[in-house]
């Protein structure tokens, strides 16, 4: 229960909701859920529990398209141009993240922002909530094929993002610490 | 496909799909020694995993004891549980339903 709760949660902050309204969104949605469960008692709690989320999200529906953006740029500043002897080989440095840093949950919502609100979306449900493609495509109506190349943008960019967030950890790092853990690239 | 056949963008584009466990036993052979070769798709990778992992973790919220008290109270009351011969406002005794771990005592 509290699992499927913290899923509606994440999802109403990721999208934007106000924060004066994202309670009522999320136990909205449970009532929802209790309602349409009594009726149909089979359904998976979590996927009914989004699905009464995601309903009443203005970006229902309306999934797709916006990926252009983030290829590109991730093909211009990531890998050397094909008119490179290194074509296709990393343009920029790409240490580790050292094992002891991980990211705070305002970090991950930071980097969940700066993204389409359709790629936040899917990233919730498929990544977070873990939901199966095809409890997906109910919700949003967008069919596991198409799913496909917008989670992996979705992911690359919020690795990019999350990353931004990493290294604004350590500059806010003394500097001794911060040689320590690698962040002069 | 080879690890040596395998540019540094290809291997980047694979990494979802490596995550998931969706590529085939040939290419996840390839991919993974790429990984040993290039320090640098190795750190995208793991900094992959462990980003997907903390949306995960960003999910660990707790439920309001008010929001499960509410949806029990709604779970039982007369107008969801279709009998009328309790007036309104009263809850019926019982097993809860929706909220899995039962009422409390």
């Amino acid at each position: 229960m509290t699992a499927h709760h913290g899923c509606a949660v994440l999802l109403v902050e990721a999208m934007g909701v106000d924060a004066a309204d994202q309670s009522r969104m999320v136990e909205d949605a449970w009532l929802d859920t209790a309602s349409a469960l009594a009726a149909s008692p089979g359904r998976p709690l979590r996927a009914s529990l989004l699905g009464a989320v995601v309903r009443r999200l203005p970006v229902a529906g309306n999934l797709g398209g916006d990926t252009a953006e983030f290829e590109e740029l991730a093909a211009g500043r990531f890998f050397c141009p094909p008119d490179d002897r290194w074509a296709g080989w990393w343009n920029i440095s790409v240490p580790l993240w050292p094992a002891d840093w991980s990211a705070g949950r305002d970090q991950v919502l930071n980097a969940l922002w700066r993204l389409p609100k359709s790629q936040r979306l899917l990233l919730v449900l498929r990544d977070a909530a873990r939901l199966p493609a095809n409890e997906v495509t109910e919700m949003v109506g967008l069919v596991p094929e198409a799913q496909a190349p917008l989670l992996d943008v979705a992911r690359q960019a919020y690795v990019q993002y999350l990353d931004e967030e990493f290294q604004a950890d350590i500059e806010r790092m003394p500097t001794d610490r911060r040689q320590e853990d690698g962040g002069g690239r | 496909m080879s690890a040596l056949g395998l540019s540094c963008e290809v291997v980047f584009d694979l990494t979802g799909a490596w995550y998931d466990d969706e590529l085939s036993e040939n290419d996840q052979n390839a991919f993974e020694q790429h990984l040993l070769l290039c320090p640098p798709c190795l750190a995208y990778s793991d900094r992959l995993r462990r980003a997907l992992g903390a949306l995960a973790e960003a999910t660990t919220v707790a439920m309001p004891a008010e929001l499960v008290e509410r949806l029990v109270l709604r779970e039982h009351s007369p107008s969801h549980s279709g009998l009328d011969e309790s007036g309104p406002g009263q809850r019926r005794q019982g097993k809860m339903r929706i909220i899995g771990n039962g009422p409390r005592q």
